[in-house]
Formats: C-alpha cells, structure tokens, sequence
C-alpha cells in the first residue's frame, strides 16, 4: 500500500514538473495580425434635417434622447435646446413637442439651453437648464451703427434650473437651486454637471466663488448633503454605475514621482460621504457608464476601452478605426442592454470647413457575416486622422480589399506601459508575423529597412498608371531614400532650416561652422542671434538632429563627432545659458504674471538686429515663409545648420507607411497607399504643412503668391534699418507680401538640394551618448577636443553595431 | 531455464532502462528545452537573412560579421582582456599560493586578506572604483602626490588596466585556495626524496610541484578564463551601454546587438566565440594532457 501511495506520488509530481515545460507553449493570444472573431458595424441613423449638433444622448425603457440645439435668431444667437426621442432601433423619430425651454427675463436677449440631462428608473427626464442674459440700454435717440449698442451693454447674470420633464418634454417638477447659492447673487455660482441616481437623488456639480463642491437633493429638491472638492478639481461629468450609485473621475497629482492618478469616486448617499474608490488607467479620460461585463467605458481617439467590472483589467472593446466610422469626434457613448453601442461622431471636411453630425448604432457581429475581401492588415501606434480617415474610406469603397488595423497603442492603455507597444511590434516582427502595412510614425524606419523588412516602393511608383515620381516633391522623396530605395511612403513634409537676411549671413545657402562663427562675430549688437529660449543642449540637440548625417554614415558605419566642425558647435552651444532665464535676470512673481516688458517679440528682435538668423525646425506652410519674408525685409537665405559640406537643411517626414517585403498582397496594400498621393486626397487630408503631391503643392504655392486680406500696404510699418533707440517707438509687424515667384524658385532649390531626413525619434542610445559628453564640457569637466574625442569613441561604437 | 532466466533478465534491463528514463526525462525536457533546442535554433538564426523571409544565406551572416568594425573592436578587446588577465590571475594567484606554504608569519591575515574580496558584492565594488578612479579620485591624487598628472581613467586607453585589477583583486582569492589545496595535495615523500637528492626550490617547484599542480592550473585558467568574460558585469556597472573603445566587450556587442533585434549578427556572434572557446579550451587539454601524464600515470 506504502508502495503504490508513493509511487502515485511520484507519478503526480512528474508529471506536474514536466507540464510546467509546457508553459511557454500556451497561446494566450491569438496572433495580432489575425483575423478577429468578432467585428462592429456601424448603422446610421437618418437624422431629421437641420439638426446642426447633438449634444446629450441619454437611453431609458427602450427610448433614446437627445438634444440638439436650433438657432431662431441669427442676428442675437438666439438659440433653443429641442429634445427627441426615438426607439432603440433608430426609428420612431419624434421631437418632443411638450418641452418648452423656461424664459426667466423675458425682456432680456439670451437663452436658456439644456447643459445637461439625464433619465430616472421611471423614465422621466431630468434636465439642467443654464442661460446667460442682457440687454442693451439704448438710448430713444440713438442713430449708431449696429455694433455701436454695445457701449450700452448690461450684464443680467445668469440662471441655472433643474427640471423634471415627463415622455412628451412637458414639465413634471422644477428645482428650485437659487437657494443653493452661498453668497449673494452677484457672487460665481454655475452648476457644471449634473447626474440623477436610481432613486431620484439629484448629483450636483457646482463652481462657487469659494471653490468647488458636490451637493446632493433629494427628489425633491431638498438639500441631503454637500462634499467639497480639493483645490481646483471639479467634476465635469458625473457617471451612474450599473448598481445605479453615481461616481465621478478624480485626478491627484503626486509632486514626488511626478505622476497622475485617475480613479473613480464613488459617492455613498447612504452615509453621506465619498465611498468606494476604483482606480483606473492615465489615459482614462473621457469616461461614459458602462455596461454588460464592464463597469465604465472611455473613449481615445483610437480605441474604446472597458474597466471590467469583475477584475478592474482594462481591455480594449472597440478599435475605432475598425469599424469603418467616417474619422471625427466621438462622445455620447452609450452602452446599450442589448450589447449594441450607440454614440454620436461629429466630423469636419478640410475643404469648406463644415461639421457634419451622425448617430450611429454600433452592432456585433461574427467577422465570417461580413462579405468576404481579402484583409490586409495595418500596424499602428496612435493612427493620425489621415490614416484613420484615409482607412476608412478605403474600407468603405474598396470591394476586393479591408484593412484591419492593430492599434499597438492598446498595449500602452491596457498595460499602462509606454514601452510596451513598441515592444509587443517588434516582438511580433521578429517572430515573423509581419503585418501588410507598418506606420512607421514611431519605428526605426532606416532600421526595417536595411534589414529587408519592408519593400522598395519605387517599384511601384515606376510602374504605376496614374503616377509617377515626377507628380511628386522629388527632392523631398530623394532624401528619404535609404541605400537607393524609398521604403516609406509619406503625403506631408516640413522642412527644417537655418533662415536670415542675405546681407548679414551672405547669400549662398549653406555654411560650415568658421564661416557661422565669422557672422556673429561681425554682428556683435546680436545678442540673441538665433532666438530666445535657447539654452546650450537644447541648441546642440537640434542642430544634430536636423543635420545629423553630417556626423554619422549609417551605411558605412563611421562617425564624424571629432571633427573640427563638431568641436567648434560643442563650444558655441556652451555660450548659451543652461536654463533659460524667464526673468532676464530679474525674479519673477507668477501671482503678478509675467511683466510685460519681459517679452520680446521675434518680429522686434530681428527688427532691430538682435537676432540675425531664425532655427525653423517645422517650417510646414506657405504662410510661415511669408511671415519670416516680411520680418527680414523681404528676402531671406536658406543657410542651413552649419556643416562641412554646407549642405544642413533637411526634411522631417511626420507620418510615413511602408509596406512588408513579404507580404502576400502587395497590389492592395498600394492600392491603399497609393491614395495619399492622389491630389484629391491630399486637397482634402492635407493642411497647414507641405503636401508631396506636386499639383497641390504647386495649388498651395499660386494661392500664396496671390493678393489677399493680410496684405495692407496702408499701415504704416518698420523695416530692418530704424531700430528705435529709445525704445519707445510704437512697432508695428511688417507687412505679409505674398510670395514672388524668385521666393519660389529659392523653396523649390532648398528642397531640391536636402539629401537628410530628419526625425523626432532619433536614436535615442546615440543622443544619450552626445548628451553624456557634451554635458562633461558644459559642466567643465572636460575640454571640447575631449569631449568630442569620447562621443566620437562610443557613438562609433553605436553606430558600426547598426551597420 | 536458462532462456526464461536470460529472459527475465532482459526484462529487468529493459524495466531499468525505461524506469530510469523516465526519472531522467523531466530533466532531459528541460536541458533540451533550455539548451539544446535554443542552440539549433541560434545555428538556424545564423544561417538565415531574416526572420521573416527564412532564405538560407550560408556564411553571409558571418562575413559581415566579420567585416563589422564593432564585433572586430569587441573581439579585440575580449582578448586582449584575456591574454593580460588570465595569465597575471594564475600565476600571481599561484606566487601567492607558494607564499603562503612557505609558513611566511601572519599566513593566516594574508589568507583572509585575499579572501575577502570574494565576499564584496559586485555593484560595491564597482562604486568604490569610480570613486577611487575617479578623475579627481583617491588614485590620481596619489600620483600627483609624485608629480604626474592625473589620468582619466575611465575614458582613456588606460581603462583596461582598471578592469584588469579590478579583475585580479577579485579573483587571486579563489585561485590562491585551489591552488594551496593542490598543493597541500603533492605526495610529501617526494618532495622530501627531491631534498636528500640536493634539489634546489626552483627545480623542485618546476619538476615536480608544477606537475602535480597541472589539473589545477588547467582548471584555475579555464575558470580564470570563464570569469575574465564575465567581467563584463562589472564593465557594464562601471559604464553603460557604450563604453570607450577599450572596454568594449564581446558581451557589449551581443547585449546591444540583442536590443536593436538583430538575431542573426547575435546568433553568428554567438557561434564564433563559442568555436573560440572550444578551441581554446581543446589546447588546454592537450597540453596538460602531454605535461601532466605522467604524473597522471
């Protein structure tokens, strides 16, 4: 018996050490690149015409609210809240006639507009209604223009009311809340947000001159009791919880470790005080009532995301960018019994700058009920609006082709890590499971590329019908190349650069360091040559960021730092301060704010010969160049950072997609990324920063070069030559000329002759290594030839490994 | 009889073989998924171009290995490292060993003296030398003291040296004590033989102590040589990531090459130092095989 006891033993025990072998086998999740179960699609719901915004979207009893807000007076803005109902479907449409907004000073101009509303267990509405009142004190005899009755402006204050409204929006209960107000009438009172439990408690948010605070009413009105909130922390939207108490989202700041806690309070009407606190992850910031398996829900603009109410684990429920919504703002999610999701999305077009308004109804289904199209799959961190709108209409048009996005960003909401996402990518890359499409916004790009990651995409330029590379900002693409081969696909650029006048920094674009140094020596009245606000690392960061192929040859592997050139930026970075002073040497009282005579304007500096050169580090916009044009006087030179080769500008690409080497549908993946450089999409997508299709950009350039309201020749201004002496001269900006056609040929050269992309994500091991030494000389330990001797001992190191 | 004997022998065989397989087999999963798995898997890394694509590139991988200034510097200096160190480490370890049997007086304090360092935590060690090799450190006011000027240490070509110490003072300890239990080891009548045959110190120490020492110093500088790469952790602590050139060590090329997710030129590097070891290793044997077989007979 002892025998088979312990051979049982023994049995039992090997085989739980061998099962603990097979831990690592176990497959906890599906591969991110597959194909999920489950999907949401989007139903719309017709809208009645002019509704211009849906404000508060509210279920109860299988009946949807709204509001939305109508303007009957364009002349005052005099502006009514409507409230509808409809059914859960989406049909049944019907405004509620019953409401009427309340009309406190009927003789006065303003209006009362429902701020917030809220639905109780028995299906009626409850509605916090603010409105701001005056009226003009006209004179009989007044004759004046229009604009003129605004000298006789008075303020009548303003009100705020909660009311009970039945099915029909007719008026049940009105709560009087004036009596809730500490002070006098004139004292700030504003009631921020409200919220109703299941029992009729009415939640208030309050602002008061003394601070702000929560008072609970019953149904009635009744004061229960009052809770105030700790220094400037308000509540701005309360959050009833699935047993029906009423929470709001809290933030504590630690000074310590310098970091942010949100967390749920939760209020406890039964002992009068705050109770349960739940915490949630940073991110957590726009929160809504959750719903089935998840306590709260809140809304990125890439993902929605659920605090699941038996674990407290954050997990992701819905990849916006998945479900084929037009890109816009989402907000009004409501969880509904049935599973589906219903919120609003309010989107904008770039062309005419209209907003349009949607209600749609998210529904789950399997993915095998979708019509069947090939997948191909997209990794992201933090989609852009171009890409999530660009694959959203990919998506809605393309019949043989989806994309299905990963949003690795989940990885830094869910495990509230911000390292993870990259991480998990690159994991997932090694082990083979390469997605179709990368966004290479935050990865190496130069990395993927030389270890054949990603494919040639000139291929598919070449051999395209519709373009070619000379539709394109050639010079721009050129400087992206890598070993010949373009690899990243991009639809914008901006351009960073050293400008000046040409009479002060000569006029051929580009200078190595003497011939830098020789400039400010012979302008010694430039006390700020290149600017305020900057100080010894943060000049030499960016001077090696934007011409960093001046010190580094990634193909070759080779480093350049202990160049004479080198040593000369690490000694004139060291005439810059380590801090920047913001009181010039005076000490500054923040409660007083900052004294006027402490700014200094960069239009008057340059005016005035104090600052001889301007760093562009995102010079994007055709307006940018006008305004630099005008504060020198009307021609500029693209010098450059200083480098040997005198050749430091270079280009920074703020979003890029490449596509896999060897993925199995390379024609749809330039299907889609061919799009982004199509003119129409670019008109529509691009704005504010350079387009890479050269029809726009030619469009932008000719818009540019045309009269328009900011060119006024009337107003008298200053030029470069008549620096005020006494300093009391009234300065006026210089005049914004639009662009010559000599302005264009010189941006067309500039960047026709950029051979570097740079990037905001530089290596960081090898800004580490510069930062080290150079910090050494700032700080004296060491002299620059050493200092430039030890960087250029490691960051050789760093760099040879790479190639 | 005899065949149904033969054959209940067999089956006992049989029972043992399997009985004892089984017993062996959680282990043998767990070397074989920890070891012997992992190293096909680093030859299959080796042989590739990419992960992803999986093309058989033959010695590709290797040549540019090669051809890679750094993994040719990090070799470089590995065994430079090792050709300085492990030597100085058995022979001062031994010198030491040898003083110590000598009865000298306050044997035991010396013992214990050299001992000690083994006992010193590696991230305490390490603070003390920046301190003490510090630009404005204990060392370099001593040499001023002489009137030198002061050496930067750390971020100069003489950096090795500080590491070479710091290699010696940890390490004499534990070689000394294989070293005296060798020693103490060395048939008594032999040595007393050698004296009434007139056999000065000299001869004694190089024929006939230095073969009864010779598994000893085979295993005190295979051991010596293991450790002198694991100095790394102590470069690492003294100098991040990158250290300057003189103390970039092959483990630095392999950890950061690790970083940047380049699996091949890790997985070549891997084997190249591994056929280095092993041929090291081999040369070893065979010499204290042909020195020592006598006494091994």
């Amino acid at each position: 018996m002892k025998k088979i006891i312990k051979r049982t033993i023994v049995i039992l025990l090997i085989t739980v050490m061998s099962a603990t072998l097979l831990a690592s086998c176990r497959n906890n999740e599906e591969g991110l690149f597959e194909i999920p179960e489950f999907v949401f699609v989007p139903e719309f719901i017709d809208l009645p015409a002019g509704i211009q915004g849906i404000q508060h979207l509210v279920y109860t009893n299988d009946k949807v609210f709204y509001t939305t807000s109508e303007v009957l007076d364009m002349d005052t803005g005099y502006t009514v809240s409507n409230i509808y109902s409809m059914n859960i479907d989406g049909t049944n449409i019907t405004k509620l006639t019953g409401y009427i907004a309340p009309t406190p000073m009927p003789d006065a101009i303003g209006s009362v507009m429902i701020f917030s509303m809220s639905v109780d267990n028995n299906g009626n509405i409850w509605v916090l209604e603010n409105g701001y009142f005056y009226k003009f004190n006209v004179p009989d005899n007044f004759t004046g223009e229009e604009w003129e009755k605004w000298e006789y402006y008075e303020d009548l204050g303003s009100y705020s009311g909660i009311r009970k409204l039945n099915e029909t929006g007719a008026e049940l209960l009105s709560l009087d809340i004036a009596h809730l107000r500490p002070g006098s009438n004139d004292d700030y009172f504003e009631v921020m947000s409200f919220e109703v439990d299941g029992d009729g408690n009415v939640y208030l948010s309050v602002g008061t001159g003394n601070g702000n605070i929560i008072i609970l009413l019953d149904s009635n009105g009744n004061k229960l009791f009052q809770l105030d909130m700790e220094g400037f922390n308000w509540v701005d939207r309360f959050i009833k919880m699935p047993d029906g108490k009423i929470a709001y989202p809290d933030r504590q700041y630690s000074e310590e470790d310098n970091s942010m806690t949100i967390f749920l309070q939760v209020i406890d009407v039964t002992i009068g005080e705050r109770g349960e606190v739940i915490d949630l992850p940073q991110t957590a910031w726009d929160i809504y009532p959750g719903g089935g398996d998840y306590l709260v829900v809140f809304s990125q603009s890439n993902a929605l995301y659920g605090v699941e109410a038996e674990t407290g684990e954050t997990s992701l429920l819905i990849s916006w960018i998945n479900t084929d919504l037009p890109d816009g703002y989402r907000e009004n999610i409501i969880m509904l019994p049935d599973g589906r999701i219903m919120l609003t999305n309010q989107s904008w077009s770039m062309i005419d700058y209209s907003s349009r308004y949607e209600l749609i109804i998210l529904t789950k289904v399997p993915y095998s009920e979708l019509p069947e199209r090939i997948v191909l799959t997209l990794a992201t961190l933090w989609p852009s609006p171009e890409l999530r709108a660009s694959v959203s209409e990919f998506n809605r048009s393309n019949q043989k082709y989806r994309i299905h996005v990963v949003d690795f960003g989940e990885f830094i909401i869910t495990q509230d890590d911000w390292n993870a996402a990259i991480t998990r990518l690159s994991t997932e890359i090694i082990a083979g499971r390469v997605p179709d499409i990368l966004d290479l916004s935050s990865l190496p790009a130069r990395q993927y590329a030389t270890r054949g990651f990603l494919a040639d995409l000139y291929e598919f330029i070449d051999n395209d019908p519709q373009i070619s590379r000379s539709d394109l900002m050639e010079g721009a693409f050129r400087a992206a190349e890598i070993n010949g081969g373009l690899y990243q696909l991009f639809s914008t650029f901006t351009l960073n650069t050293l400008i000046g006048h040409p009479s002060v920094l000569g006029s051929n674009p580009g200078w190595n360091m003497q011939e830098f140094q020789a400039v400010l020596d012979a302008n010694p009245q430039a006390d700020y040559p290149l600017g305020q606000w900057l100080t010894k690392w943060s000049f030499l960061q960016s001077t090696i960021m934007f011409s960093l192929d001046e010190y580094v040859d990634w193909t070759r592997g080779t480093t350049n730092f202990d160049s004479q050139n080198f040593i000369q930026l690490l000694e004139f970075a060291n005439t810059f301060p380590e801090d920047f002073d913001w009181g010039r040497g005076r000490s500054i009282d923040w409660d007083i704010g900052w004294p006027d005579d402490n700014w200094l304007s960069e239009e008057e500096l340059i005016a005035s010969g104090r600052q001889i050169m301007v760093r562009l580090s995102w010079f994007s916009d055709f307006w940018t160049y006008r305004q630099y044009l005008a504060n020198f006087g009307g021609e500029i030179v693209f010098k450059g950072f200083p480098t040997e080769d005198r050749n430091g500008s270079s280009i920074m690409i703020p979003s890029s997609y490449a596509m896999s080497a060897d993925g199995k549908n390379k024609d749809g993946v330039w299907e889609f990324l061919r799009s982004m450089l199509m003119p129409d999409w670019q008109r529509e997508n691009v704005n504010w920063i350079f387009p890479t299709n050269k029809t726009v950009f030619n469009e932008r350039l000719e818009e540019a070069m045309k009269e328009d309201q900011y060119s006024d020749s009337t107003i008298i201004r200053s030029t470069l030559a008549t620096p005020s002496p006494d300093g009391d001269v009234m300065w006026m900006p210089p005049e914004i000329k639009p662009l010559t056609q000599a302005d264009a040929d010189r941006l067309f050269a500039l960047i026709d002759s950029i051979t570097f992309t740079a990037s905001w994500n530089m290596d960081e091991g090898l800004m580490d290594i510069i930062k080290e030494g150079a910090d050494d000389y700032f700080n004296g330990v060491r002299s620059a030839a050493d200092a430039a001797r030890i960087i250029q001992s490691k960051a050789s190191i760093y760099v040879s490994e790479q190639s | 009889m005899k065949l149904a004997q033969r054959v209940d022998n067999l089956n006992k065989k049989s029972r043992d073989i399997i009985g004892g397989s089984l017993w062996l087999a959680p282990s043998l999963l767990g070397v074989a998924a920890f070891y012997i798995i992992p190293f096909f898997i680093v030859m299959y890394y080796a042989f590739i171009d990419n992960p992803i694509r999986g093309n058989f590139v033959f010695l590709d991988n290797f040549i540019a290995l090669f051809q890679n200034r750094a993994f040719i510097q990090a070799s470089t200096n590995t065994f430079t490292f090792a050709i300085t160190a492990v030597p100085l480490a058995v022979v001062l370890s031994l010198l030491i060993a040898l003083m110590l049997e000598a009865r000298i007086p306050l044997r035991s304090q010396f013992r214990t003296f050299f001992l000690s360092p083994l006992m010193v935590p590696v991230a305490s060690v390490v603070l003390i030398w920046q301190v003490l090799f510090h630009p404005n450190g204990a060392v370099n006011e001593l040499i001023m003291l002489f009137g030198a000027t002061g050496v930067d240490w750390m971020l100069s070509d003489h950096n090795q040296l500080v590491v070479v110490i710091l290699f010696l003072w940890k390490n004499l300890g534990f070689n000394m004590i294989l070293f005296m239990a060798a020693l103490s080891n060395i048939p008594r009548e032999i040595l007393e033989t050698a004296d009434v045959e007139g056999a000065g110190p000299i001869r004694k120490l190089f024929y006939i102590k230095m073969r009864y020492l010779s598994p000893t110093l085979l295993f005190v500088t295979i051991f010596s040589l293991i450790n002198s790469f694991k100095v790394f952790r102590e470069v690492y602590l003294l100098t991040g990531d990158y250290p300057y050139e003189g103390l970039y060590m092959l483990q630095h090329f392999m950890n950061n090459v690790f970083r940047f997710l380049d699996y091949q030129r890790l997985a070549a590097a891997a084997i190249v130092m591994t056929i280095a070891m092993v041929l090291i290793i081999a040369i070893l044997f065979i010499a204290e095989h042909r020195f020592g077989k006598d006494v091994e007979e």
